[in-house]
């Protein structure tokens, strides 16, 4: 039986050699339970759609129902569009005021974390590492003395470095938007005799 | 001729004439349906697939191009939804989900067939057709009911012949396996 399924499932597939549905038909001539099954199977097959009774107004219902369908769902869609577009900009506004006000706390708290969190040596390191060792010696003896060394013999040498200090304390304020408060407290942490 | 007819009608209803959409449903929707129902094997299913493939032809119908007969584009639009509506019930049934709206009583005693013959007759096909996979009850409806060459059901579902073939073979088999059992 399951022998007589899979070579009728062949034949009618179209999965049979020539030779081999030659043979298949040969043995349909004499082989009765073969064509038994096969007689099943074809039974299966003669519901002829075109005469079975139908209820006619099924069809004829049909397109006025696709219609108020389509009507439904056209006006369900301004509806949609209606409510949906104001409450999309609402949205996007929101986002929007959200987001900018999240980037600002993000960089103040990033500002606080620098201030807070680098070390004396890493300071110097990041804001001395152009000045040469003389000129550090004598940063170092302005700001831990509050005045120039005593070793200044010259004294346009002693303003030319004041006046470099500044300028140095200038960029410093500028480009980091750091207070004069916040720079004088990391000035004041710095070990200089550690980074010397 | 029958091409002919058809581009006249799709000319008619993209140039605005509504009443060329109706005749183009006129002349398919039985098709259309019968497809939907041997593929789903219940009225209400049917239905609903009909009036959805019907939607599609109306909003689409302007982007038909004619590189296939419109029957064969109609067909995939069918097929594909019918494939669609089984798989949706699947889901249904695999998470136990009632449909409130369509309760199985309600789906085989909703019917449009007035003959009792033939409504056993399709009692019998719908059950030997639940034991198929989606893809190949199509392929068994397509090659037996609706008379499909291979090439036609390629064109349709994009998939090759041989792989069609090979669907096709597996579902007749357990088709067999199924009449030979319930005789």
């Amino acid at each position: 039986m399951k022998t007589n399924n899979e070579i009728i499932a062949k034949y009618f597939s179209g999965l049979l050699s020539k030779e081999e549905v030659i043979q298949f038909e040969e043995r349909l001539k004499t082989d009765s339970a073969l064509k038994n099954d096969i007689e099943k199977f074809l039974s299966l097959k003669k519901i002829d759609i075109n005469n079975i009774e139908i209820d006619e107004r099924y069809f004829a219902n049909l397109i006025p129902k696709t219609r108020e369908k389509l009507e439904s769902r056209a006006k369900s869609k301004l509806h949609k569009l209606a409510v949906g577009v104001p409450s999309l900009a609402i949205t996007i506004v929101l986002v929007f005021v959200l987001t900018k006000s999240n980037m600002n706390n993000e960089k103040n708290s990033l500002s606080h974390e620098i201030i807070n969190n680098l070390n004396d040596t890493q300071i110097v390191q990041q804001y001395f590492t152009d000045i040469d060792d003389a000129t550090k010696e004598t940063y170092y003896n302005i700001l831990v003395n509050e005045k120039p060394s005593v070793e200044f013999v010259d004294e346009k040498e002693k303003e030319k470095i004041l006046a470099v200090y500044d300028s140095f304390i200038d960029d410093q304020l500028d480009e980091n938007s750091l207070s004069q408060n916040e720079l004088n407290n990391i000035i004041s942490k710095i070990d200089f005799k550690n980074s010397k | 001729m029958n091409r002919e007819e058809d581009f006249n009608l799709v000319k008619r209803f993209v140039e605005g004439d509504e009443r060329a959409f109706n005749e183009i449903v006129k002349k398919y929707q039985k098709r259309i349906y019968w497809h939907a129902r041997q593929m789903l094997g219940n009225h209400l299913d049917a239905d609903e697939v009909t009036q959805e493939v019907l939607i599609v032809m109306y909003k689409k119908l302007k982007s038909f191009n004619f590189q296939s007969n419109l029957f064969t584009w109609i067909y995939k639009i069918v097929t594909t939804r019918s494939i669609n509506q089984i798989r949706k019930n699947q889901i249904k049934r695999f998470f136990s989900i009632d449909d409130e709206e369509n309760p199985i009583e309600l789906k085989s005693n909703n019917d449009i067939i007035e003959d009792i013959s033939n409504k056993e007759k399709i009692e019998k096909l719908k059950k030997v057709l639940e034991k198929l996979p989606a893809k190949q009850r199509q392929v068994f409806v397509m090659r037996n009911f609706d008379d499909l060459s291979y090439e036609e059901i390629s064109q349709i579902t994009g998939k090759s012949v041989g792989g069609l073939k090979a669907n096709y073979f597996h579902a007749l088999k357990k088709v067999l396996e199924y009449t030979n059992e319930n005789e």
